[in-house]
């Protein structure tokens, strides 16, 4: 088989740093332990282009084992795939079965991988949801993108605090971005009330119609008035009237807004910090974070992940079967078509260009 | 005795210091004395900080309002630490003995106050006091006794409540700032004992520095720097890491919050080897009055836990956990393992009147900032 992957040696801006690598896979000689998949698509994550700036904490290990000249990193966290050809020893997949990476930095930017067994997580492909008996089976789209931001959304609103459903209440900011979305539907279908904090915008009204009729979101609010004390106490009310706390507050923002935020919170709240968009530092007064006891805290879903397997394949498991019985909405990409005779790199500088417009998936 | 002489400092409602506080002269009757009732005399009573924010309003633990100094309106008293010692017991008082020395367990007693007749087994809080040592035990002397409750106190808690498991070959850090606070200074103590080292972060272009620097070597801080050098580049990303080498820094004790505050989440250490211990930040304190801030990338990746500590919210929660941690600071005094941190003591004499005690108390106020203020009772 010949492929392609795209690679960096040095880290720099991506378009003077990637090239595109290409190799040959020995379909004959498969180590028995092995398995080779083809890629059926793969996302830009801001978190790739942070590592190939060289600025991401989580880096891949540099190598020559794909035949380059000088040691490469081969680049992308996220990705679905799908099974061509099983090492003898190999009882988990078979020939089609759909997979993820199981754990990061295996480099997804690439046509085809060789790689073990044990290193690829199976997902139901469409037939085997429709033998199941599932109303809907996964789109390239929701297998490519399934393990960073539902994850990060689910693990956030489940793993720390126990939240009543019913009775208690979330907050973030960035409620329109993408794990925004997921939480918001993943606390609806978890019965958790939601305040989601969006900018001000000419269709405002548009947005939160839509937030709340497709995501269910029970509260979506503007930035102002996250940061106005009259309308804290309307949020008060609101919160007294299910007789539960805002016990967690999501942090993507920083800067006011996560003050804003922190200050919903009740006593003994978490906030947790899962990015920092507005490049402003977290603020959290000292009186309230002292005399409310408020935690603050950092989530990272990779360093969460890497130690617990199996919480991963729970977490997996959870959402996989939320899309099949289409409860669950995955945030759309724009997609793009590999073209077998063209360079793999161009697709993906481009899509680093155009992740400022929205998330970019390379679809083979 | 039949009737005591007592003045206590007072105010009505919170404001500014100079202005709200008064000096109130009562007297307690001893021939009236409940079978459950005891009568203490103050041997000394600090002036901390929170009790300053609790005159001015600003502290969310709010004093008590008592009628029982025969005031027009209910007043409050002032403070919330003290030393004391029991000079009268009713008939029915077999808990505490005549020359017993005890410290109010419960925050806003209102200790500046000369005496106090106090009436145990109260269900909201049956036994008010911790006993810390008598007359007839000189295994705890004064100057250990009226500060155990609150500084010593919250370093014990600060270094147990966050970190559970100490590694027990020394190879954690603590960085905290305040270095050359009263906390600071029972930091670093306890820190060695529990073969856990410390950098202390002090103000930097103090005229003394040399000889804060050398005074806190020698409680036993590993090493001591200043707020510049600890918000350099070159101190976080080499000379600190160079001594912490293959350890840990996992500990932050933040009582100033803004920059100084944001440097101290730069110097602890994230993940690394196996070791998969979430790095805290703890605030206690905000004294340069910014709020707290961190970067955002900082603390997702290195797992970092940004908690409070308030020593008065434990001890409501959990009235048993003060008298506790108390009885572990006297036995580390008496095995000799730490030693008090001086403070400026200022003497008055017990039979002065009402109008001498309020302005022994401004003056005291007023020096607060020097460094920490007792009154001492003779």
């Amino acid at each position: 088989i010949t492929a392609q992957a795209v690679v960096y040696a040095q880290h720099g801006e991506p378009k003077d740093v990637l090239k595109t690598l290409k190799y040959e896979i020995d379909d004959d000689n498969l180590d028995s332990n092995s398995i080779i998949v083809k890629t059926l698509g793969s996302p830009v994550n801001p978190s790739d282009i942070n590592q190939i700036q060289g600025v991401y904490p989580s880096k891949p290990e540099k190598t020559t084992e794909l035949g380059s000249n000088e040691p490469v990193a081969v680049c992308g966290n996220e990705g679905l795939f799908e099974i061509l050809k099983v090492g003898d020893n190999v009882s988990n997949f078979k020939v089609g079965d759909w997979c993820v990476p199981t754990s990061v930095n295996m480099g997804t930017w690439r046509t085809h991988m060789l790689c073990g067994g044990d290193e690829m997580t199976k997902i139901p492909n469409p037939e085997q949801s429709k033998a199941n008996g599932k109303p809907s089976g996964l789109s390239v789209n929701q297998g490519a993108t399934i393990s960073v931001n539902p994850l990060t959304a689910y693990l956030m609103l489940t793993h720390y605090v126990k939240l009543t459903p019913g009775k208690d209440w979330f907050i973030q900011n960035g409620g329109n971005s993408a794990v925004g979305k997921y939480a918001t539907q993943i606390s609806n279908l978890l019965g958790i009330n939601s305040i989601s904090v969006i900018r001000d915008r000419p269709d405002l009204q548009d947005l939160i119609k839509n937030m709340t009729e497709e995501c269910g979101a029970t509260k979506v609010i503007t930035e102002e008035q996250n940061a106005s004390k009259e309308f804290g106490s309307e949020i008060k009310s609101w919160v007294k009237e299910t007789g539960g706390e805002i016990k967690l507050a999501l942090n993507c923002v920083g800067g006011k807004n996560s003050t804003g935020i922190a200050r919903k919170l009740n006593n003994n709240g978490l906030m947790l910090t899962y990015g920092g968009m507005s490049m402003q530092p977290v603020i959290l007064p000292t009186s309230l974070h002292i005399f409310k006891n408020i935690t603050s805290s950092g989530f990272w879903v990779t360093q969460l992940l890497k130690n617990d397997v199996e919480l991963k394949r729970k977490t997996l498991g959870q959402i996989i079967e939320w899309y099949e019985n289409r409860q669950l909405k995955d945030a759309p990409s724009k997609e793009t078509k590999f073209n077998p005779s063209d360079e793999l790199s161009r697709y993906y500088i481009d899509g680093i260009v155009n992740s400022k417009g929205g998330k970019q998936l390379i679809v083979y | 005795m039949v009737k005591i002489n007592a003045s206590a400092i007072t105010y009505t409602k919170g404001g500014e210091i100079s202005k709200i506080l008064s000096g109130t002269g009562f007297s307690i009757d001893t021939e009236t004395l409940g079978p459950k009732q005891v009568v203490i005399q103050a041997l000394a009573t600090p002036i901390n900080p929170s009790d300053l924010n609790q005159l001015a309003g600003t502290y969310a633990s709010k004093p008590n309002f008592t009628s029982e100094l025969d005031t027009p309106v209910p007043v409050a008293i002032g403070g919330n630490e003290g030393l004391y010692k029991v000079i009268e017991v009713g008939s029915d008082v077999t808990s505490y003995k005549n020359g017993d020395w005890v410290i109010p367990k419960m925050p806003s007693f209102g200790t500046w106050r000369t005496h106090a007749l106090v009436t145990l087994d109260k269900p909201e809080n049956p036994d008010p006091f911790i006993k810390v040592s008598s007359e007839d035990d000189k295994s705890i002397d004064l100057t250990q006794a009226a500060t155990v409750s609150i500084n010593p106190s919250t370093a014990y808690q600060l270094i147990d409540q966050f970190i559970k498991d100490w590694d027990p070959k020394g190879n954690d850090w603590i960085i905290q700032n305040g270095g050359n606070s009263q906390v600071g200074k029972f930091v670093v103590q306890i820190a060695k004992i529990r073969n856990i080292k410390t950098i202390s972060v002090i103000r930097d272009g103090k005229p003394d520095q040399d000889q804060i620097v050398k005074e806190l070597l020698d409680l036993g801080a590993t090493k001591v720097i200043t707020d510049k050098e600890a918000e350099s580049e070159e101190y976080i990303n080499k000379i600190v890491p160079g001594w912490v080498n293959e350890g840990k820094v996992i500990l932050a004790l933040n009582c100033v919050c803004g920059k100084s505050g944001s440097a101290l989440v730069s110097h602890l250490t994230g993940n690394h080897l196996a070791d998969y211990r979430s790095p805290h930040l703890v605030t206690y304190g905000g004294m340069s009055g910014q709020p707290l801030m961190y970067s955002s990338s900082e603390s997702l990746f290195k797992n970092v836990t940004s908690k409070a500590y308030w020593l008065t919210a434990n001890t409501k929660r959990n009235p048993q956990s003060k008298v506790d941690t108390v009885k572990k600071v006297l036995a580390l005094y008496k095995s000799g393992d730490i030693k008090p941190v001086p403070f400026n003591g200022k003497e008055f004499n017990i039979k002065s009147t009402s109008d001498d005690y309020i302005k022994l108390f401004l003056k005291g106020i007023a020096e607060s900032k020097t460094g920490k203020q007792v009154i001492v009772y003779n």
